[in-house]
């Protein structure tokens, strides 16, 4: 295991790097109804939207990285640190997208955070 | 279409909730967590065995090409990436009939159902240690839900 659990950080960086992609393509693309007209509408447009595409492969990544942890590393101990995700899709939307962050969500994310190194050190 | 009873307007308690149903209704969809957690988790239960199947590969662009085939064909791979799109869909269910601010953090839960899953299936070790950390995490999920500004 040691080592193996790093490969979380590049995990967790392209799998949330592909939700911030898929956020501004679809912020693009703007809202739409949730109904079968306005799917078939706004579909095509969503799946040629180069954000959505690369969102796409940031998952496919991050995915191949998580699977690269699971052949090494115990699943209750990867499955609760995936959870830093909360705390980078927020430093990223803040920082990239320059959405509006509450205290109380930083407080939450950083919670997550004290929770993920108390998993992290269980492991030993 | 939804075809749930309009709500009582009850002052402003009410009036926050006029997007959505009755209790009743927000409650009856709230079940679909269950399956939407029990899928999901499942799902990286059945990851885990498929990965511990293929084993450990070096990272290196060669034993990854190398390693691709076997975790492209490997059956327990495909259930845990059928259980993944069970819970999506679940999941989506669930955002459509109830409030993102209270069904997200009880999908948390799901941080103590794969802890569990694999304690009792895999065998993988439980520690207090561990339960705490992840009981940290699922309080720190709730927060963030509740800051979620109404719409």
């Amino acid at each position: 295991m040691d080592n193996a659990i790093w490969l979380l950080i590049p995990a967790i960086l392209f799998s949330t790097t592909g939700e911030l992609l898929f956020k501004i393509g679809m912020n693009r693309i703007g809202g739409f109804e949730f109904s079968a007209d306005a799917l078939k509408t706004v579909l095509p447009r969503v799946i040629r939207n180069p954000y959505i595409i690369s969102g796409f492969v940031g998952f496919g990544l991050g995915a191949v990285f998580w699977l690269a942890v699971l052949s090494r590393v115990p699943l209750s101990i990867a499955y609760p640190i995936l959870a830093l995700s909360y705390f980078v899709v927020v430093i990223e939307a803040w920082l990239l997208l320059r959405e509006r962050v509450t205290w109380k969500r930083m407080l939450g994310v950083t919670i997550i955070v004290g929770g993920v190194i108390v998993v992290g050190l269980s492991a030993g | 279409m939804m075809t749930h009873d309009q709500p009582e307007l009850k002052g402003h308690a009410a009036a926050a909730h006029t997007r959505y149903t009755s209790r009743a209704a927000i409650f009856k969809a709230l079940l679909l967590l269950i399956p939407a957690i029990l899928c999901s988790t499942t799902g990286q239960l059945f990851l885990k065995m498929g990965m511990s199947q293929v084993g450990d590969f070096a990272f290196t662009p060669e034993a990854i090409l190398a390693v691709l085939p076997q975790v492209i064909f490997n059956p327990v791979i495909w259930l845990g990436m059928a259980g993944f799109v069970g819970g999506t869909i679940f999941w989506l269910a669930v955002l459509s009939r109830a409030p993102l601010s209270l069904a997200y953090p009880i999908l948390a839960l799901s941080y103590f159902v794969v802890v569990i899953e694999a304690w009792l299936i895999l065998g993988e070790p439980l520690t207090w240690q561990l339960l705490l950390g992840v009981a940290i995490i699922f309080a720190g999920v709730v927060i963030v839900g509740l800051s979620q500004e109404p719409h």
